[in-house]
């Protein structure tokens, strides 16, 4: 694709070159993107990374689907299907949604919403993605040579045994290599948003998708060191006995869920949060008012994140854990519920008498709302301890969580990308299949997963290879829905293809949006600004006029790029 | 509350077969009752404003307050308050059945998950590999695992309980339906976890329950016989009789013959190592294969039935 974005651009090239210079002819040949600085070439090279490793996961996902057809498992072995949910999980999780918006997306615009040239530390983002680079290919090369079947969550001892468990702390690694360039990432945000904003931004001038940057970076920072350890724990138990985990050398299974949930709570954090950055950008842009409780949707962010770190043990009210640890696990679980549930309000609120336009964004934003609602809700089931009990690994976990990275995060993800599409290739894209395959995608997760509550009431455990036959219609549908969420991720990948090749040109600012990132033309330019654009608010509509479809939004106060 | 409870499930959810089981679908449906109602107002709301206030060419956005205290603090404090009174209800609901066990004198049934099935030995010696309980009678499951984790779930009880090696854990229920219903290990064991399924038997009356308590293998019948019925139930997953290779070694030819073990010792099949390879399968492993025999306590009759069945298998 980055090749591609490349040809489409010296095509188009030729006509435009007379308008700007941007960052995308700036420099010519393959060396010019792997040794670039650019935040913004950093961040196409993620975005073509996070998405080869989404449709890796993708892959995987509907082999899954399609051998849960039939009761006794129409395509694999168990053995075979035990690797695949493990695959996918992994995948999906550590390479695709933890990653995905804040290095792909957060890497290209995080600076360009500060009006800044480029991250605090240009070098240590490139070694960021390189070290992603290499953390993948670790993964999914042990993955893959060892057969690893033991699931995303790697429970001991099952996961440490034999020979399976120097596979699994290879695999780790890997994970832990990732989980450095996310630190790396999160300490890159969090020095750029305090060392470079403008001296006019203060930090409740800012646009909310910093603010969760922000969250997400403290999070990264504190929680994926914990990863390492983990893994530091495992080898020192694997070659040396120490009885840490495993059983038999006198450790605790229990305890490395205690480890892995403590990183693993907090980094669905890191998936939801930018998400929600995301929501808060495009609903205010396309209803055209200003966002509805700037000041609580900021600090929730932060409390979030806080408090995300507190409620790890509602994965293990069934492990043995003691009664008073439940009970308070139990509670401190409510207690995130809320910020979560009122910021939905906030984005309702933001709608009521606005000037609301459904282009593609807002589409996936809409349907945001429908899915993280469902999601988040039923998260208050896992809460409680009652229901619990009987739900936790079933097929309504499964429900749930996909819920809220699928259908929360992921449409969020695709909200973000059609809305800075225009900014970062310079082109648009087709309106009329984008909104088709928004409609598609939502419609098709709504047929996978909702049947999936249904079957996790019933008794459906999770990762099962082969169930009882009373359970066929329900998985059927699901197989349905999923070939239907598949084909509106490929509609869409067809659209934006088509929009690289002969899209429209792009004006510098086709919504009307009021943030920074606007502000420069589209493609921007090798270094975003060259003067800082008098700051106005990130969502003060007043300043922004409409002139035409093509030239898009401009400024009246006659400051424009 | 109570008046909540329903008297049989609805058809989406499982049966109920336990005391405690009314109680959690109670409290699902509480929670089902609040959150839908959250869920109508998102989507009412959001349907409604997306309609109502659409862009048109001579429209512009009205001026609406950017943020309203009261407002805020309404949408803030409702949902706090039911939180905390699901969570109030909720865990008091759990507690009840937490606690239960170690007030109530009840029976215990130890359970054994193992790679990939459920063992239960009850108090007076019988072993079976389905749980029979009797109705109304509470009773202490006492859960404990020689490999890996599994998770002993029953929806018909709406519970699960996570079976830890190294340690024991436990859970009390009192069965209220006579029935056979369906056990699940719901924590990921490995290859086939998914077949790691048994049921549960309620017995109606303390009939039903001693006659199967008291069922014994009939002793008339010939010891080859035993064998091959126990042969069926216990072995048939993992050992052919024709000589195909299965997850262990064939029976065929097997007696009498020279095996090699892991390291290279050899050894002839006899009474002796028949014997230990069912009690003590890991001591000694058969080489090329994995180590993945669980080990079974037969009684002395059913031992000498399973050598005769394998000596009689040419
Ligand atoms: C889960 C699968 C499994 C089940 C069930 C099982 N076995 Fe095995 N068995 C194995 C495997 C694997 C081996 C070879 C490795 C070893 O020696 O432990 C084996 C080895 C043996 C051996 C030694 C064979 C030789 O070639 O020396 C005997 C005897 C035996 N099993 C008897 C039994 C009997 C009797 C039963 C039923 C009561 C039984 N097994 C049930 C998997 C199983
Ligand atoms: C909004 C409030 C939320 C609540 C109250 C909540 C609650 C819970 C609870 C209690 C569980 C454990 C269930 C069990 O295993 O029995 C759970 C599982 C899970 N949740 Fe949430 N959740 C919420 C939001 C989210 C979000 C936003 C995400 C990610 C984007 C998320 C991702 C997950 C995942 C990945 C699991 C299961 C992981 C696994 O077992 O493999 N949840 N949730
Ligand atoms: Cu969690
Ligand atoms: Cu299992």
């Amino acid at each position: 694709m980055v090749a591609a974005t490349r040809t489409a651009e010296l095509h188009q090239g030729h006509e435009e070159t007379s308008t700007h210079d941007n960052y995308l002819t700036h420099a010519h040949g393959w060396r010019s993107w792997i040794f670039s600085l650019d935040h913004k070439r950093i961040g196409i090279m993620y975005l073509c990374a996070i998405l080869i490793s989404l449709l890796l996961g993708g892959v995987f996902a509907l082999v899954i689907r399609l051998h849960l057809w039939t009761p006794e498992g129409a395509l694999v072995s168990n053995h075979t299907y035990n690797n695949l949910f493990t695959l996918h999980g992994a995948v999906m999780i550590f390479l695709f949604i933890i990653p995905g918006i804040p290095a792909a997306l957060g890497n290209f615009v995080l600076p360009m919403q500060l009006g800044a040239k480029d991250l605090a530390f240009p070098r240590l983002n490139l070694l960021s993605f390189y070290l992603y680079c290499i953390g993948a290919v670790l993964f999914l090369g042990v993955l893959l040579a060892s057969g690893i079947d033991t699931g995303w969550t790697l429970y001991p001892p099952y996961s440490l045994e034999g020979s399976r468990g120097l596979g699994v702390l290879l695999a780790l690694t890997g994970t832990f290599i990732v989980g450095f360039s996310s630190i790396l990432t999160g300490l890159n945000f969090m020095a750029t948003v305090h060392s470079m904003r403008p001296k006019a931004m203060g930090w409740f001038d800012m646009p909310l998708f910093l603010w969760a940057l922000f969250a997400t970076g403290i999070i990264q920072v504190v929680a994926t060191p914990v990863l390492g350890i983990t893994v530091a724990l495992g080898f020192l138990e694997r070659l040396f006995h120490l009885g840490i985990f495993m059983p038999e050398y006198g450790g605790d299974p229990v305890l490395f869920q205690h480890f892995f949930w403590f990183y693993s709570h907090p980094a669905v954090y890191v998936m939801i949060l930018p998400a929600m950055g995301i929501v808060s950008e495009v609903v205010s842009v396309f209803s055209r008012k200003p966002i509805f409780g700037y000041r609580f949707i900021a600090m929730s962010s932060i409390a979030i994140a806080v408090v995300g770190f507190l409620v790890w043990g509602h994965h293990m009210f069934t492990s043995g854990q003691s009664k008073w640890t439940n009970i308070i696990f139990s509670f401190l679980t409510f207690f995130v519920a809320v910020p979560s549930a009122i910021k939905v309000f906030n984005w309702l609120a933001t709608m009521y008498k606005g000037d609301i336009r459904l282009k593609t964004p807002m589409v996936y934003v809409l349907g945001f709302f429908g899915l993280f609602g469902v999601g988040g809700l039923t998260g208050i089931f896992l809460g409680s301890l009652a229901t619990d009990v009987a739900l936790h690994d079933t097929y309504f976990v499964v429900a749930h969580f996909h819920f809220v990275m699928v259908g929360s995060v992921l449409t969020a993800f695709l909200a973000g990308l059609h809305y800075w599409w225009p900014k970062i290739t310079g082109k648009m894209y087709d309106e009329r299949w984008a909104r088709v395959a928004a409609i598609l995608v939502m419609v098709g997760f709504f047929i996978t997963f909702l049947p999936q509550f249904l079957s996790g009431l019933q008794g459906m455990p999770r990762r099962y290879a082969t169930y009882l036959p009373e359970f066929k219609p329900l998985h059927q549908l699901s197989t349905i829905g999923a070939i239907v969420l598949a084909s509106g991720m490929f509609l869409d990948a067809w659209v934006l293809w088509v929009s690289l090749r002969r899209g429209k040109a792009a004006p510098a600012n086709p919504w009307g949006a009021a943030s920074l990132e606007w502000a420069t033309p589209s493609p921007p330019t090798h270094h975003n600004f060259d003067e800082t654009p008098p700051i106005t608010g990130p969502y003060n509509y007043d300043v922004l006029e409409e002139v035409s479809e093509e030239a898009g939004w401009v400024r009246n106060d006659g400051w424009n790029p | 509350m109570h008046r909540l409870i329903l008297a049989a499930a609805p058809g989406w959810l499982p049966p109920r077969a336990s005391e405690g089981a009314g109680k959690v679908d109670s409290i699902f449906m509480l929670i089902l009752g609040i959150t839908t109602a959250f869920f109508v107002i998102i989507v009412v709301a959001a349907t409604y404003f997306t309609i109502r206030y659409r862009a048109r060419k001579w429209t512009a956005p009205q001026p609406s307050p950017s943020h309203h205290l009261k407002l805020e603090l309404v949408w803030s404090i409702i949902p706090t308050i039911l939180l905390v009174a699901i969570f109030g209800v909720s865990t008091k609901a759990w507690l009840a059945s937490a606690d239960a066990g170690t007030t109530e004198a009840a029976t215990t049934v130890y359970v054994t998950g193992q790679q990939w099935k459920w063992q239960f030995e009850y108090q007076g010696g019988k072993r079976s590999d389905e749980l029979h309980l009797l109705l109304n009678e509470p009773v202490d499951l006492v859960l404990s695992s020689p490999d890996v984790l599994h998770s002993f779930y029953v929806p018909a009880f709406r519970i699960k309980q996570d079976v830890v090696p190294g340690r024991f854990t436990r859970m009390h229920v009192t069965p209220t339906e006579a029935g056979n219903f369906p056990i699940f290990c719901a924590e990921y064991c490995g290859n086939d976890h998914s077949i790691m399924q048994t049921q549960v038997v309620i017995h109606a009356d303390q009939a039903s329950y001693d006659a199967w308590k008291n069922e014994k293998i009939d002793e008339s019948i010939p010891l080859v016989k035993v064998g091959e019925l126990l042969f069926q139930k216990n072995c048939q997953s993992c050992h052919s009789l024709d000589g195909t290779r299965k997850v262990g070694p064939t029976f065929k030819g097997l007696w009498g013959s020279t095996q090699t073990m892991e390291g290279g010792e050899a050894v002839t099949v006899d009474e002796n190592f028949v014997r230990e390879s069912i009690v003590e399968p890991k001591k000694r492993i058969v080489q090329g294969y994995p180590p993945a025999m669980p080990p079974q306590s037969l009684g002395e009759r059913e031992m000498q039935g399973i050598i005769e069945y394998i000596r009689s298998v040419k």
